[in-house]
């Protein structure tokens, strides 16, 4: 150990660092994975986009039926129409352009992890849903899952 | 020899700096799910709905 070059061993040390950090840490790009399911459906979008998924989507009904409105469906009334034929069948309504529900519906869906949180759920809050749902059977008709099962699997 | 154990040595260096900034980044960068990276995104639902 006496005759180690000092200066090369704290150069390869820093370039150990160095290299470690460049490969593992990237710097984070907020977007969001744009899919065809995702920019096809809702109730407020384009009007053009909205007759692409009324051709094809099941929510094509709800779609089309509120293409020709800048916004999504507000009241619940409105919400009710859609629930008979949501975009998941009974008991499922679209979210409104700013992730709002209709009146009395608590379960939130998420349609990328395929979820469904309850109001129990710790990330409830900060989850903005793209469907809602009347309770927690629809939500499971519907093929969601809740959130917690999807926690345990893991 | 000499050579060899100088270059051992630089790389026993290298490998304890890369040790040193892996436990940083584990330490410093907290693992996070996709569903709640996509919950975090402030107005991530309203793209692509105006």
């Amino acid at each position: 150990m006496h005759d180690v070059n000092w200066w090369l061993m704290a150069l390869s040390f820093v370039l150990g660092l160095l290299l470690t950090f460049a490969f593992t840490i990237r710097r984070v790009k907020r977007e969001v994975p744009e899919t065809a399911a995702f920019a096809g459906r809702g109730p407020g979008l384009r009007a053009e986009g909205a007759a692409a998924a009324g051709a094809a989507a099941a929510g094509g009904a709800a779609g089309a039926k509120f293409a020709g409105r800048e916004r999504g469906p507000t009241s619940a009334t409105e919400f009710a129409e859609v629930g008979e034929s949501g975009p998941y069948g009974v008991g499922s309504a679209r979210a409104a352009a700013g992730g709002s529900g209709p009146s009395g519906w608590t379960v939130k869906g998420n349609e990328d992890s395929m979820l469904y949180h309850t109001p129990e759920s710790p990330s409830y809050a900060q989850t903005i849903a793209e469907v809602w749902f009347i309770d927690e059977e629809s939500a499971e008709r519907g093929g969601f899952t809740h959130w917690h099962e999807r926690g345990r699997k893991r | 020899m000499d050579f060899v154990i100088q270059w051992l040595w630089c790389l026993l260096a290298f490998v304890v700096g890369s040790v040193v900034a892996w436990l940083i980044t584990v330490v410093s960068i907290r693992r996070t799910s996709k569903e709640e990276a996509l919950a975090d995104l402030p107005g991530s639902r309203e793209i692509g709905a105006r």
